[in-house]
């Protein structure tokens, strides 16, 4: 990494090609370096391409419109779109494309659309002389005018289609209105010669609801974040495409991923900035990318302010605690926030939803809101800053860089610096600051995140696999390596390292117990060390025991997950065998013979020999006559296990 | 065949639709056609399927006149559509210069038209359909008018007089030229509403009494199966229990559209195995397009649009739709309506029944050979009892 710094901040750090990338109108961009840049949606480019094809081919006719928040990447799409359709002879031979660029409205009636799109073609197909043509419709009444123009189209469209590209499609129908849009599609049925390839920040009344003229008219296509891995895929093409084969090699190893992993977290999926990122990479002036950044930020945050407007108080009260909040929070926690009651908050939320501004995540029975668009908080949060470093920035520069290079960074003379210094120092103060490794916590986090599926997780290995000086992070790693060495070891441990790791998990539970906030996030925590325990009895029993006596009093506090825990091993060694945990809880010290720890047995006895009967005898006598949850209990569990 | 759904079908792929417009061609050469239906059944698909198989001697005028804003422009795109089939009559051109100036008229796609300011739209489109008498080739001319009542409401909104004659001259022109003209009308919004509206505003009169009102059903189960299965064939799917076909199309009600986008759907999951497809995901993607919180069907609108059609007679109404969906299988009317008046007991019989018919004319109701009520579409009960967390009930008990 040392050697990257050097070559990024030093006078060898020229990368050998320049790459221009623009982080909102990548229809500027060249198509070779939109192409090369292209990840994750290929299916849906081809699919899209494929389907005007045959529009062209056949009287079907396809309309496609991409729908996904800002940044999201509509318009790569759309310029790819634009480039690979015009490759096509099919394009050239029966189609008049009309590229209509992004937020390039004054249009107020179809008729008006009708004329943006003449200009637009002449501009694409100078021989057909279109301003000629439209000269005689600025004289003519409105009425009679809005005629002519069509005609004009029709005229210049003979047998050919029309393929219309455009942006901000919902932008468009609010400002041509209920009449606008009726015009629109009556042209589009009247002629049946129109391909439309639309997108939009977000669904809206004008298409989904049936009321409106173009309800389901369109082939949705949803734009989904960018996973972890399709970033990594962003940026080593991006490193590959300015023929930095350092870089593109320092993504792929285990640090540099970690690294991205950590950005990935800031960054929510939006490729927009990782755009911006893209140029922490090679940026050789600090300030020229801060400068950048903030000029991306001011480009959007009018935008924010007026989409903030339009809500009411309530409505904004709930956003501006989510964007202050960073992450995800549950309605109760909200309304308490907000100082409303929760029916009033879940009403709210509920039209903020549909609006778009916030996305549910459903995590057992509870709702958690979170902002739909990340670069609403970004954009929230440099008003907020007023001078100060903007977090994303700061928090970028911490991941990237090591306190050796920031520092280094810092003592290099330059001219005009004030404004990079100021992040330089924030991020190491951040540095100093913190315990834990970002690129650590960015891969436990996903882990949390992956809903209690840790054991045959491979981001576990990966975490495992982590340098780190961080002593709690050693510890954790410790703790997961325990785990491994109950499944599948990979590095055996020694027996020392086996009580060593027994006794911080054992710290780790009660400290979980302490920590956290509802039962549902102890009982997770407790059946994972509950499944562990009662593989380690194989390994070493004397840890074993210790283990399971520190879990056992508080996990009969949750039957269900008890016997979900119990089940789940004797499932996993294919021979379901109650006696073999009987045999563990008699022969336990502490005599586990509560009331509680026997209705669990009895459960586990009963679902393992109705379990039992199936399998060997394909009886399912047993199965049925168990109660309804246990037998939901066991479809889960034969589910979960047996299929894999 | 890819699948498109909410595109335009090319013929070939309009599959179904032959008994229907079989039977629109017959019913034609009698009367003029009122084609009712949900939106996105396929109505305008329809009227492309029969002008394209209409006779030799027919001739058949599709338009889409949901944005023209009054009577004058309706008859501007009437006479432009016209003037192909009429321009070789010396008589027509001779009437047509008579009608006004060049200068200042109208150009429609290729037509220019004179300059009917000074006239009467009546009297210009009477005498334009009465030149069709003359033309001996023409059996007869069938005007398919999609979305007809958008036009209605828009003239409606701005002088309502306008729309009143309008209505009252096309039935006349119906009566006049009763060997010749047809007319179908159709459109998004129910016809009966802009009536009900003008009604308010003092018409008297029933436009529509003449025409014959004919559904769009939903595809026969076969054509639906059939149209499934070429789907997910010619999208690569493999599928190896044929019921699966059958399952889909009878789950989303054998309307093509639903099945376009259920198997649209299907396509854009990229963990999805194209090489074994089965039920589960299938009830997945319909499951998600009744209860997501995208709401990609708008199945809300069902609810909705009961506060604009039945108007204070709404929590009678919903008391009625809560009761029949939540019926296990069908319930009689007398049942239906007992089970409603225990939430309204003041609502006299009549009043029941004459909310029965109205709901079952606007496609939430079907009623069997013996009277009794089932939900019309399987999508919209489900998305009810979801919506309004409402058991199934069977003999009165909760199952």
């Amino acid at each position: 990494m040392n050697e990257k710094l050097t070559k990024i901040s030093g006078t060898n750090a020229r990368v050998k090609k320049s790459l221009y990338l623009s982080h909102f109108t990548p229809s500027m961009m060249p198509p070779e370096t939109l192409e090369a840049m292209l990840v994750q949606r290929e299916p849906l480019l081809t699919r899209c391409l494929s389907n005007v094809l045959e529009s062209l081919r056949t009287g079907s006719r396809h309309h496609t419109l991409f729908v996904g928040p800002r940044g999201i990447g509509k318009t790569h799409l759309i310029s790819l779109l634009h480039h690979r359709l015009s490759q096509t002879k099919e394009a050239q031979s029966k189609a008049l494309v009309a590229w209509m660029r992004e937020e390039e409205w004054g249009v107020t009636s179809f008729f008006e659309l009708v004329l943006r799109i003449l200009r637009t073609l002449d501009a694409r197909y100078p021989e057909l002389r279109i301003e000629a043509l439209t000269a005689t419709v600025y004289d003519l009444p409105l009425q009679e005018a809005e005629k002519k123009a069509e005609s004009i189209l029709l005229q210049l469209l003979a047998d050919k289609c029309l393929v219309v590209l455009l942006e901000n499609l919902d932008d468009l129908f609010e400002q041509i209105g209920d009449q606008g849009q009726k015009a629109w599609r009556a042209f589009i049925q009247n002629h049946a010669n129109t391909i439309l390839v639309c997108t939009t920040p977000s669904l809206f009344a004008g298409v989904s609801l049936q009321k409106s003229a173009f309800y389901g008219f369109f082939d949705v296509e949803q734009l989904t974040e960018l996973s972890f891995e399709d970033v990594v895929n962003l940026l080593e093409k991006i490193a590959i495409e300015r023929e930095d084969k350092t870089l593109a090699i320092y993504i792929k190893t285990p640090e540099g991923r970690a690294r991205i992993r950590a950005v990935h977290h800031l960054a929510e999926g939006n490729p927009r900035i990782y755009i911006i990122f893209a140029q922490f990479l090679t940026q050789e002036s600090l300030d020229d990318l801060v400068q950048a950044f903030m000029h991306t930020l001011d480009e959007l945050t009018p935008y924010y302010q007026a989409r903030i407007k339009e809500l009411s108080g309530q409505q904004r009260k709930i956003l501006e605690y989510l964007i202050n909040h960073a992450g995800a929070a549950p309605v109760k926690q909200i309304a308490k926030a907000c100082f409303i009651t929760q029916q009033v908050c879940s009403s709210q939320l509920r039209q903020l939803r549909l609006k778009r501004y916030v996305r549910v995540i459903e995590q057992g029975r509870e709702s958690y809101y979170e902002l739909c668009e990340p670069l609403m908080r970004l954009c929230m949060d440099v008003k907020k800053q007023r001078g100060e470093p903007v977090s994303l920035l700061v928090e970028m520069l911490r991941i990237w860089y090591t306190e050796d290079q920031l520092t280094n960074w810092l003592k290099q003379p330059k001219e005009d610096f004030s404004l990079s210094i100021s992040y330089i120092q924030r991020a190491l103060e951040l540095q100093k600051k913190q315990n834990l490794e970002p690129e650590v916590a960015a891969v436990l986090k996903d882990l949390l995140a992956s809903n209690g599926a840790y054991e045959s997780n491979p981001l576990m290995l990966e975490f495992l696999r982590l340098k780190t000086k961080n002593s709690l992070a050693r510890e954790l790693q410790s703790i997961v390596r325990l785990h491994f060495e109950t499944m599948q070891p990979i590095d055996s441990m020694s027996d020392q390292d086996v009580a060593e790791a027994t006794q911080l998990a054992i710290k780790m539970i009660k400290s979980t117990l302490q920590d956290s906030p509802t039962s549902i996030a102890a009982y997770k925590s407790l059946s994972i060390w509950l499944r562990v325990s009662l593989r380690l009895f194989k390994r070493d029993e004397h840890q074993a025991n210790l283990l399971f006596t520190a879990v056992m009093p508080e996990i009969y506090r949750f039957p269900a997950a008890f016997s979900v825990a119990i089940l789940t091993v004797m499932m996993a060694q294919k021979t379901p065998n109650p006696d073999w945990l009987l045999a563990i809880l008699s022969a336990h010290p502490s005599g586990f013979a509560s009331k509680e720890v026997n209705s669990v047995v009895a459960r586990v006895t009963r679902i393992a020999n109705a379990f039992k009967a199936l399998e060997v005898e394909k009886d399912i006598t047993n199965l049925l006559s168990l109660p309804k949850e246990e037998r939901v209990l066991m479809e889960i569990l034969t589910n979960g296990i047996f299929q894999k | 065949m890819k699948p498109n759904p909410g595109g335009n079908l090319s013929l070939n792929d309009i599959v179904g639709r032959e008994r229907l417009v079989a039977y629109l061609q017959t019913t034609l050469v009698q009367q003029s056609v009122l084609l009712v239906a949900e939106r996105r059944t396929g109505k305008t698909h329809v009227l492309e399927k029969f002008k394209a198989d209409a006779p030799a001697d027919w001739v058949v005028i599709k338009r889409d006149i949901g944005a023209v804003r009054n009577a004058k422009e309706f008859v501007e795109y009437v006479m432009a559509d016209l003037y192909p089939h009429l321009e070789a009559k010396t008589n027509f051109r001779h009437w047509l210069g008579s009608m006004g100036e060049q200068l200042g008229g109208a150009q429609i796609g290729p037509v220019k038209l004179p300059n009917f300011a000074a006239k009467n739209w009546k009297q210009i489109l009477s005498d334009a359909v009465a030149h069709l008498e003359e033309n001996k080739d023409i059996t007869r001319l069938v005007f398919l008018w999609d979305e007809l009542p958008w036009m209605l409401d828009i003239i409606t909104k701005n002088n309502p007089q306008e729309a009143m004659e309008l209505l009252d001259t096309l039935r006349a022109l119906r009566q006049h030229h009763g060997s010749k003209l047809r007319m179908v009308f159709t459109g998004s919004l129910g016809l009966h509403h802009v009536v009900r509206s003008l009604k308010e505003q003092g018409y008297n009169n029933t436009p529509v009494n003449d025409m014959l009102a004919v559904e769009v059903e939903p595809l026969a189960k076969k054509d639906a199966t059939d149209l499934v299965q070429r789907l997910l064939t010619d999208s690569q799917f493999a599928v190896t229990d044929e019921s699966l076909h059958g399952h889909l199309a009878q789950a989303v009600d054998y309307i093509p559209f639903y099945i376009h986008h259920v198997v649209s759907a299907l396509l854009k999951n990229p963990s999805l195995d194209k090489l074994a497809l089965d039920i589960q995901a299938i009830d997945d993607v319909i499951t998600n397009g009744i209860t997501s919180s995208d709401n990609p069907w708008d199945l809300q609108h069902y609810e909705e649009r009961t506060l604009a059609y039945y108007g204070k007679q709404r929590a009678h109404c919903l008391a009625l739709l809560d009761v029949v969906a939540s019926c296990k299988t069908t319930i009689s009317l007398n049942d239906a309506v007992k089970r409603a008046k225990a939430e309204h007991p003041t609502i006299e019989q009549q009043q029941w029944l004459e909310l029965t018919r109205l709901l079952e004319r606007d496609h939430y109701f079907k009623r069997n050979k013996e009277g009794a009520l089932r939900f019309k579409f399987n999508v919209v009960r489900r998305w009810w009892l979801w919506h309004r967390n409402l058991s199934i009930v069977n003999n009165g008990d909760a199952v």
